[in-house]
């Protein structure tokens, strides 16, 4: 199925190769795709001598090239060679989308300026946490060590980091085994989410979002290394080979 | 292999913390090391005699400590413009103007990290919340990486600052079932 109201702003990122993938296992297709990187050209390159696996990974395909699963999947896309979401070029080219839900997947540490509120569209944005508890960076370990548990937030952006109207959220279960929370789970629960937001606009034919409680609300902040290994540690992250 | 995050002047060098990569109980190891080193070094020394800085944010910083022993739960609140300015600049200033310093402001007043470390420690103590100890992490490794300019005081401030967080540390292994090859206590 085409959602013909969604499209998709993605970097060249592993979250964004969670989201897509996730979307075409579901079958809930965006209508289109803008692709922002600073060379496009190495994507396609990356594309062209892909040799797709023939069994099915876990969680995603992290290997698994952006172009590569839209051309398969038949998405239609755009490359902009530019690496800023706040640049006029991709102000230029969000304006004339004409999809009203833009399902956004940035590169770390963006954040959407003022000129792109005023496009007249909506950014769903998924935020690897629960909201409003869990503001800001990292949030997946904080939780993790204060709360043995792990979540993700669907909002619709504004300006004010992770303070958007939240559209769905859910809690997981970490891995039984071993796997890249950065780079793997991390993404594949928030892909999990994005899934929730599409089924939820099929079933009710939009999207209906309730703002934040701010009183419940703390900002977190990039945590500390032995902090993180603490987290890692206590999930059953084995020891490095050769300790 | 040694703990990474204390070798150069952090004021100047700023450390990001991102994407830190896993090391495995060795990164403990090491840490927990470092910091063992840092808080013996100063035991035999003599506290001198010292002018506490007059500046705004000290004072200010002071008084957000002494609410919070009190038990002022806002006293919380009020430290937190200071954990996210740090946290965005890496450096505590004297001076700010809604929150950005001023022209005049400077940076490098240890004594106010070692205050601000008093409140996060406090903080911690009161809410449980780990952006306080991740944040003290950082100011104690900022501290770590200017140690040979402190004075002896600060070393002595530092000393006492970095016994409690080892306190914690050691805390947080044993709640999550950590075991480290040379033992977790802070003796």
């Amino acid at each position: 199925m085409v959602l013909s109201d969604f499209a998709m702003i993605a970097a060249d990122t592993a979250r964004s190769k969670a989201y897509i993938q996730a979307m075409i296992q579901g079958e809930k297709l965006p209508a289109m795709c803008i692709i922002y990187s600073e060379n496009c050209k190495r994507m396609e390159e990356r594309a062209e001598i892909y040799e797709e696996e023939h069994y099915s990974k876990k969680y995603f395909d992290v290997d698994c090239p952006i172009i590569f699963s839209l051309r398969k999947a038949n998405i239609p896309y755009i490359l902009v060679e530019n690496k800023n979401i706040n640049s006029e070029q991709m102000a230029g080219i969000i304006g004339k989308c004409r999809e009203k839900y833009l399902i956004y997947s940035g590169y770390g540490g963006e954040i959407l300026k003022k000129p792109l509120f005023q496009l007249d569209k909506k950014f769903i944005h998924i935020h690897a946490g629960i909201l409003p508890e869990y503001r800001g960076s990292t949030t997946f370990y904080f939780s993790y060590l204060q709360e043995k548990q792990v979540g993700a937030t669907a909002i619709f952006l504004n300006e004010k980091i992770d303070c958007g109207e939240i559209i769905t959220q859910n809690t997981y279960e970490l891995p039984q085994e071993m796997v890249d929370t950065d780079y793997i789970y991390e993404p594949y629960i928030r892909s999990r989410v994005l899934m929730d937001v599409l089924n939820k606009y099929v079933k009710e034919g939009e999207l209906v979002a309730s703002s934040q409680e701010n009183e419940r609300a703390e900002d977190y902040f990039i945590i500390h290394p032995v902090l993180k290994h603490v987290a890692l540690l206590d999930m059953g992250f084995h020891e490095i080979s050769g300790e | 292999m040694s703990y990474k995050y204390i070798t150069e002047n952090n004021l100047y060098n700023k450390q990001t913390y991102m994407y830190a990569e896993y090391e495995g109980k060795r990164f403990l190891e090491e840490y927990l090391k470092s910091r063992k080193i840092a808080r013996g070094m100063t035991e035999f020394s003599k506290p001198e005699n010292r002018i506490e800085s007059d500046s705004m944010v000290y004072q200010d910083l002071k008084c957000i400590f002494s609410d919070i022993r009190k038990g002022d739960r806002d006293a919380v609140n009020r430290i937190k413009p200071y954990v996210k300015t740090f946290e965005v600049r890496k450096r505590l200033y004297t001076e700010y103007l809604d929150w950005k310093p001023t022209e005049k402001a400077l940076f490098e007043v240890y004594e106010i990290y070692l205050i601000f470390s008093d409140c996060l420690l406090e903080a911690y103590k009161e809410t449980n919340c780990l952006k306080y100890y991740s944040c003290l992490l950082k100011v104690d490794d900022m501290l770590l990486s200017i140690y040979p300019l402190l004075t002896l005081w600060e070393r002595e401030h530092l000393s006492a600052v970095i016994s409690e967080e080892l306190k914690i540390f050691c805390t947080l292994l044993e709640k999550h079932g950590i075991v480290l090859g040379d033992k977790n206590g802070t003796e």
